[in-house]
């Protein structure tokens, strides 16, 4: 196991993987961020990521999917849901399926960088930096 | 395509004006109900019945007066000929004068009791005629008694020259008798004739009063009937146009005209109200699309702002700049998103003007667009070479092709293809079509699905389609469905093509 927590970041908001990948990266994980899900899936073929942070509603394939395919894949995996529009229901199916946790959209960085520590938390990681929390 | 309204322009705006003439026109008539015509013609019919019956009531009076004329004539004429009888005897063999004369005495009295009854049939002068011949053989009788005492001479020239002129009084008599008699029963018979007639021939003019008092009140209340069923499938089609007097006077169906367009005007009102909350209703359904459009730039906000700020001392202006422009794009996404909708919702009144197909379809397609996107649905459009434009008003025909595509959508949940095409082939009409590959409807129910309230979605209200019909309708065109289930549904909408280019 790499020393550095693996997170990939699939969001179709290219804003989204430009902006939370330096984020993350200071809270000291390894992101990478993808816009495209094919191009994402392929990627979690390759290699086991520490957490999955994907958007729910994407063109071409949703975020359930993606769920899915990194549960399979390995079920350590925590994986977290970005919705832009979270509905009981989609909840109620991530859940069911092993999702982490959820956030919904509009969030601030620090919101997510709280889930991704408590997830690597979770995962038994203990060098992540949690300095900008609470700022 | 020919069962297009002829009606090119739309009356879906009611004019106030228009309105206001002819509420004035239909009170500024003068009154003439339908209620004082039923009275007046009843009246007539009473009349026509009273004097029928007067006229038998007179007849039958009349023909009674006559029958007792008859019989004392009779009895007048019974005396007389047996005053004659008693007459022959004596002249014969000498008996019976006295008898004579009594009969000849009640033949008098029978004329003075019923002189009355017999005046009333004949005039006096006969009566008078009458009586004078019988005083005239009263008296020769009373002078046979004085010429012949009982066992007195005779003078037989004497005797021979009153015989005479009895005999001539007496046939007089009973002439003038039998000759009444005969007249009046001729008359009487000719009477209980007519009699026979006169209810044939009432009933024939009682039948010609009620033909006519029929057709009159057919005139009067069912013919306005129809054109009032005609007005209310004219509005029931939309058409707002005011009703205007079409009789001289007014009655009780101008204060119905009245009452209609002060219904229609009410109508426009509701309609108005009615097609603004339909279109709140079809953006409801858009709330995920519109939630992810306006969420996804915010977020983008947030964590380009938040950036900023954690790396403010850091990084170099450029990058700062870049940052900020990123902020200021996102902005903007979500101030289109927020224009679009409040454009859509805009209420206000209808207005018809010259509408560009490409906008329409443009501006329709920003709405729907994030929600196809979050269904995997694939749109196919490619815009005219040419920009056609149709008459109509904008955000209606944007509900129109809203729900149509909102429909299409709902139809593939498990994604698809929606095509949009606009066909200018034909003339007068702009054909744009909506299909998708989705559930398709079942043959069943393609009648219905324009029908209020029908629906086959388990949320729908069943009012979409009905309100994209009677929109289209107003706008004097048509929608066409073909579908086949699992293949997909098409939708044809034909608008009318604006004359302005």
């Amino acid at each position: 196991m790499e020393e550095k927590v693996q997170v990939l970041i699939l969001d179709d908001e290219p804003i989204v993987g430009k902006r939370l990948g330096p984020a993350l990266m200071k809270m000291g994980c390894e992101v990478e961020a993808f816009e495209d899900p094919k191009k994402a899936l392929q990627r979690i073929e390759e290699k086991i990521f520490d957490i999955v942070v994907t958007d729910i509603r994407m063109e071409d394939i949703d975020g359930i999917e993606i769920l899915e395919k990194v549960k399979a894949r390995s079920d350590r995996t925590k994986v977290i849901m970005i919705t832009g529009y979270a509905t009981v229901e989609v909840a109620r199916e991530a859940l069911g399926k092993g999702a982490f946790d959820f956030i919904a959209k509009p969030f601030k960085p620090n919101d997510l960088r709280e889930i991704v520590y408590r997830a690597a938390d979770a995962l038994g990681f203990k060098g992540l930096s949690r300095a900008n929390i609470g700022e | 395509m020919n069962d297009f309204p002829d009606r090119m322009t739309p009356g879906l705006v009611l004019d106030e004006a228009a309105l206001k003439e002819a509420q004035k026109g239909l009170v500024e008539r003068p009154t003439m109900n339908i209620r004082t015509k039923i009275i007046m013609g009843f009246s007539l019919m009473f009349i026509l019945c009273a004097v029928a019956s007067i006229t038998y009531l007179i007849m039958g009076g009349q023909v009674e007066k006559k029958i007792k004329f008859m019989e004392t004539v009779n009895n007048y004429s019974f005396e007389i000929q047996q005053a004659r009888r008693y007459e022959k005897n004596f002249f014969l063999y000498k008996t019976n004068l006295p008898d004579a004369l009594e009969t000849t005495q009640n033949a008098r009295e029978i004329l003075k009791k019923e002189g009355k009854n017999i005046t009333a049939v004949i005039s006096q002068e006969k009566l008078n005629l009458m009586l004078s011949h019988l005083s005239r053989y009263e008296s020769l009788l009373g002078s046979l008694r004085e010429l012949i005492p009982p066992g007195s001479g005779e003078n037989p020239v004497t005797l021979a020259k009153i015989e005479g002129e009895l005999r001539q009084h007496g046939a007089e008599m009973i002439f003038m008798a039998a000759n009444l008699v005969e007249k009046e029963r001729k008359d009487v018979e000719a009477m209980t004739q007519w009699s026979r007639q006169v209810p044939l021939i009432f009933l024939a003019i009682l039948l010609l009063v009620m033909i006519y008092l029929t057709r009159f009140l057919a005139q009067q209340i069912v013919l306005p009937l129809n054109r009032f069923v005609d007005y209310t499938l004219r509005i029931a089609q939309g058409d707002y146009t005011p009703i205007t007097p079409a009789k001289r006077y007014k009655d009780e169906f101008s204060r119905l005209a009245i009452a209609i367009n002060l219904m229609m005007d009410q109508l426009q009102k509701n309609q108005e109200q009615y097609l603004q909350t339909r279109k709140m209703a079809s953006i409801g359904t858009l709330t995920s699309g519109i939630a992810h459009e306006l969420n996804n730039p915010l977020n983008n906000i947030c964590i380009t702002t938040e950036s900023l700020i954690d790396e403010l001392e850091s990084i170099k202006d450029e990058e700062k700049r870049k940052r900020l422009q990123d902020i200021y794009t996102q902005a903007e996404r979500a101030s289109g998103t927020v224009r679009n909708l409040l454009d859509f919702t805009r209420m206000g009144p209808p207005a018809f003007v010259p509408v560009s197909t490409q906008e329409l379809i443009g501006s329709t397609l920003k709405l729907a667009r994030h929600e196809m996107e979050l269904n995997n649905i694939k749109l196919q459009y490619t815009p005219e070479v040419q920009d056609s434009r149709i008459l109509g008003d904008f955000s209606q025909l944007q509900q129109v092709f809203l729900n149509l595509m909102i429909n299409a959508i709902q139809a593939m949940p498990q994604g698809g293809q929606l095509s949009l095409r606009v066909n200018n082939d034909d003339e007068q009409f702009t054909r744009i079509e909506v299909s998708d590959t989705g559930v398709g409807i079942p043959q069943a129910v393609i009648e219905q699905i324009f029908d209020p309230f029908f629906t086959t979605k388990e949320s729908g209200t069943g009012l979409g389609l009905s309100t994209s019909y009677s929109i289209i309708k107003k706008h004097g065109g048509k929608i066409e469905v073909t579908s086949q289930i699992n293949q997909g549904s098409h939708f044809s909408v034909y608008l009318p093509k604006s004359k302005e280019r």
